[in-house]
């Protein structure tokens, strides 16, 4: 198809919306309402562009124009609005660069738009990162040419915790609404009133949680605005850093928003293969914890408590300490650590010939897992078996909606996701008879079609067997759709065993579904093909009191009713003073997984990389220096001493190239874990302690007044001089 | 060189002591300044609602002036305004508002910037201080109200004395000083 967008010939797959051709052809239209991700409406009415269509004659041809002997073309007699337009075979299309009509058209609408907008940027959180900013510089008259007062709304209208909607700023492009009801699948919001008086009102009294955050990045002004962040910064203040969220194993892609070493505001990243451009909740606000509260220097016991000491002090204190216990050490690391650090930890666990190496949370067994995340959103059939998608990995549960809504991957052009995919609609009907839950109670269970009430990992033998219609119902689905999913959670998989893997094994190979086990941490895939499990004669973490010596990092046994100390020596290494560093002889800073540099796995299998955002983390170091530091205490020379080395040691073993993956990421073949004992069950839970926001305990960081001029008299001048200081 | 040249030029001295000397005695004379000269930063506030009470404070710690300043000596954050207690009008006030004078270079761009006309370029000029930290002027010493600079404050901690400026403005202090008074 063939479309002439002022003068460009372009060539595009039929079905394409005009503002996708003006973009494609390197031309600019302003939007408000399209979304690359959302059905286009044509609400703000900015993308107009004047358009023209060659019209066919009785005889099924082109009508011709009789001066040139090209196809005539037929202009439309107003501008038009070019997202909800489908461009046609041989349509022109002119922009605000070659149209007066059309940049007219633009401005008049713009001061549309700013007859009631309150223009207090300075004040607001969008500004300088606002679409409706820029927009009105580029395409707006600079002046309007209205002089009455504007309406007035409350500024101050809180739609839940995290979300509060400044009434008089909406531009009413209904983009949160479709998002609601396109993506997670919830009629929230909606608009309230008519025309001038229109705003955006909620009747639940609040949004739900999970996925309402990323109605604060959609936003394209400042109505609807991240709570938590609230007043942290101008967006041109933050330092961003593109990087993989690790607080499931989803792996999205996210932007770190820092200021002066604290972390801000967290937004979503787009990764098409991963998240879209979708993030929930818990990724969004719940990074409170990697600014408060932090333990910035090392403490070491003496006398009975613990007290701040150097690094140096540190290793002479875990010196003594390891001294008797040999290779009875026990390496335990969380499972969201990257491949690099859990690199670090075998290779130091090999020097010692220590098998007491341990991540955590993990199951005993893990089932392969064969589909990607793209296969979950274009499945015909989808199978959730004890998952709790919302404590697990909540994007999944999106892209099983998006597998609902008909599977529609948007298209790829020249200027990246599709601006308005003419396919996607409004108020989509969704097909729950595709999807069936059998677990406990969830937040999918609205959405299923078929839902069975079942607990344990007989769920899947009860499914392959099925003793009740619902059962039998679900096994019908699996049977008789093409590209089926079967996605396991935590509650099939904690008791899973070689016999469950056997038996998933067949009934997949029967019904031809791929199977997505969802991994009980973020890495836990990635870790658990480095087989950072516990060897024979091992102990696993849930028995870390079983070794002479412990060397913990990031995980809180003791929260867990597990037991927090080895037999004789622990060195705890964590960001926080957590009730497990308490108990340590020796307490090492750590760094978040917003600091770090690496690379994950997520649960489909695919290296996302980590990328450092400058946050304050004071003496802090990551658990390859952590581990390098324990390598000195026991006396050996540390086998893998920084990332580049970690990497030239999985590019070894494992033949894993890491130093240039691509920003979307890059899909590993299934690796099989091995199995080891757990000792303990893993319960998912997304929000962890220290992530609720507080916002009374965001404090500035910054030295009060107060505190500099304690020190008024000047050290210099004890007493006072007097004649001043000449 | 003859002896009538060194009369002449000794000449030209005697005269000089006859005539009133252009030099300003500086400290004990007040050195005289223009209206414009553009010295340390005031942060002004608006007229007061109620006679007696302070008037809320124009900042409303946008960082605009932060953005403008090509020295990068301004440091704002922002926080929420009590609604019952505002310190600004609207929603948001500057929580910190820092300006290292080591770092200003007085162009006068954060004045520019500033869209509320909070941040105003004032007289005063004698900020010598011996420690960095002091030379980091917060609200505290920069609010309309505030006399003399931090130095010039602590001297007159110690001697118990009034803060005393070492220049006039004979003309007075500029309008967009809202507040502000030199001595002429």
């Amino acid at each position: 198809m063939k479309v002439t967008v002022d003068g460009i010939q372009v060539d595009l797959p039929a079905g394409t919306s005009a503002i996708d051709a003006v973009f494609h052809a390197g031309r600019d239209v302003p939007y408000f309402c399209a979304h690359a991700y959302l059905s286009p409406v044509g609400a703000c009415r900015m993308c107009l562009v004047e358009a023209g269509t060659p019209r066919k004659g009785k005889d099924g041809e082109f009508e011709l124009d009789e001066a040139t002997g090209q196809p005539r073309v037929f202009w439309m007699p107003k501008p038009m609005a070019s997202c909800t337009m489908q461009a046609t075979e041989g349509m022109h299309i002119r922009t605000a660069r070659t149209s007066d009509v059309v940049a007219k058209a633009q401005a008049g609408m713009m001061e549309f738009t700013l007859l009631n907008h309150p223009l207090d940027c300075p004040t607001c959180d969008k500004g300088g990162a606002c679409e409706l900013q820029d927009r009105a510089f580029e395409y707006g008259y600079g002046a309007s040419r209205y002089g009455f007062d504007r309406r007035h709304a409350d500024k101050h209208y809180a739609l839940s915790d995290f979300i509060i909607l400044d009434q008089e700023r909406c531009i009413h492009c209904k983009r949160c609404v479709r998002y609601f009801e396109e993506v997670p699948g919830q009629e929230v919001l909606d608009f309230i009133e008519r025309g001038g008086h229109t705003f955006i009102d909620t009747e639940e009294g609040g949004l739900p949680v999970g996925f309402q955050g990323n109605i604060a990045d959609i936003c394209p002004v400042g109505a609807l605005l991240d709570n938590v962040a609230r007043f942290r910064g101008r967006n041109w203040e933050y330092d961003h850093t593109p990087t993989t969220c690790t607080l499931c194993p989803v792996g999205c892609s996210i932007t770190v928003d820092a200021r002066n070493g604290r972390l801000e505001r967290v937004v979503a990243g787009e990764n098409r293969d991963v998240n879209e451009l979708w993030i929930c909740d818990a990724g969004r606000f719940g990074h409170v914890f990697a600014t408060e509260e932090r333990l910035t220097v090392p403490l070491v016991r003496v006398g009975g408590e613990l007290r701040e000491a150097t690094w140096d002090q540190a290793v002479e204190a875990m010196r003594q300490g390891f001294l008797g216990h040999g290779g009875n050490v026990g390496l335990y690391l969380n499972a969201d650590s990257t491949l690099e650090e859990g690199a670090a930890l075998v290779a130091l666990a090999e020097a010692i010939g220590t098998a007491s190496l341990d991540h955590w949370p993990r199951y005993a067994h893990t089932p392969m897992s064969t589909a990607t995340l793209t296969d979950v959103a274009t499945a015909d059939a989808v199978v959730v078996l004890g998952a709790d998608l919302g404590e697990e990995a909540p994007v999944v549960e999106l892209r099983i909606l998006e597998a609902l809504r008909g599977g529609l991957l948007p298209p790829e052009f020249a200027h990246g996701t599709a601006i308005a995919d003419l396919r996607l609609t409004e108020r989509p009907s969704r097909t729950p008879e595709k999807l069936a839950v059998i677990g406990r109670e969830s937040r999918l269970w609205g959405h299923a079609g078929i839902r069975v009430a079942a607990s344990g990992p007989d769920a899947l033998t009860r499914l392959a067997r099925p003793d009740t219609p619902e059962l039998q119902a679900a096994l019908r689905l699996l049977e008789g759709a093409g590209k089926p999913v079967l996605i396991l959670g935590a509650d099939v998989l904690n008791g899973a065993d070689a016999a469950f893997s056997a038996a998933l094994g067949s009934l997949a190979g029967r019904v031809g579904a791929k199977v997505l086990a969802l991994p009980a941490g973020a890495n836990s895939r990635g870790l658990g093909g480095l087989n950072l499990v516990p060897g024979a004669g091992g102990m696993p973490y849930a028995r870390l009191d079983g070794v002479g010596a412990a060397f913990i990092s990031r995980l809180d046994p003791a929260a867990q009713g597990l037991p927090g100390r080895a037999r004789g020596f622990t060195v705890v290494h964590d960001t926080h003073l957590t009730a497990t560093a308490g108990l340590a002889d020796v307490v090492l800073p750590a760094v978040t997984g917003y600091e770090k540099r690496g690379t994950t796995i997520n649960l489909e299998g695919r290296l996302l990389p980590l990328t450092q955002a400058p946050l304050r983390a004071g003496e802090g170091a990551d658990l390859i220096r952590a581990l390098a530091a324990v390598a000195e205490a026991l006396g050996i020379r540390p086998p893998v001493r920084g990332l580049r080395g970690a990497q030239t040691w999985l590019e070894g073993r494992y033949g894993l190239r890491l130093a240039e993956l691509p920003a979307g990421g890059l899909l590993q073949p299934p690796r099989p874990a091995q199995d080891a004992a757990t000792g303990t069950a893993h319960t998912p839970n997304l929000w962890k302690p220290r992530m609720v926001p507080h916002p009374e305990r965001r404090g500035s960081g910054v030295l009060g007044r107060e505190a500099r001029t304690e020190l008024w008299e000047l050290p210099m001048a004890p007493a006072p001089r007097p004649g001043g200081d000449d | 060189m003859s002896v009538l040249d060194i009369a002449k030029g000794m000449g030209i001295t005697l005269s000089k002591l006859f005539q009133k000397p252009v030099t300003v005695s500086y400290p004990e004379e007040r050195a005289t300044l223009q209206p414009r000269f553009r010295g340390r930063h005031v942060l002004t506030r608006h007229p007061a609602q109620r006679p007696g009470e302070l008037g809320l404070e124009k900042c409303i710690g946008c960082s605009l002036c932060a953005a403008a300043c090509p020295a990068y000596a301004i440091y704002v954050e922002a926080a929420e305004n009590d609604p019952q207690h505002p310190t600004s009008p609207g929603e948001r006030y500057a929580k910190v508002y820092e300006i290292n004078m080591l770092r200003c270079i007085f162009c006068g761009l954060c004045e520019e910037a500033c869209p509320t006309g909070a941040v105003v370029l004032g007289n005063e000029f004698e900020m010598a201080d011996f420690r960095y930290r002091d030379l980091v002027y917060g609200k505290e010493d920069m609010l309309v109200g505030v006399d003399g600079s931090l130095p010039q404050r602590r001297e007159a901690a110690r001697s118990g004395k009034p803060v005393r400026v070492g220049f006039k403005v004979p003309e007075g202090a500029r309008p967009e000083l809202e507040g502000v008074e030199y001595p002429t």
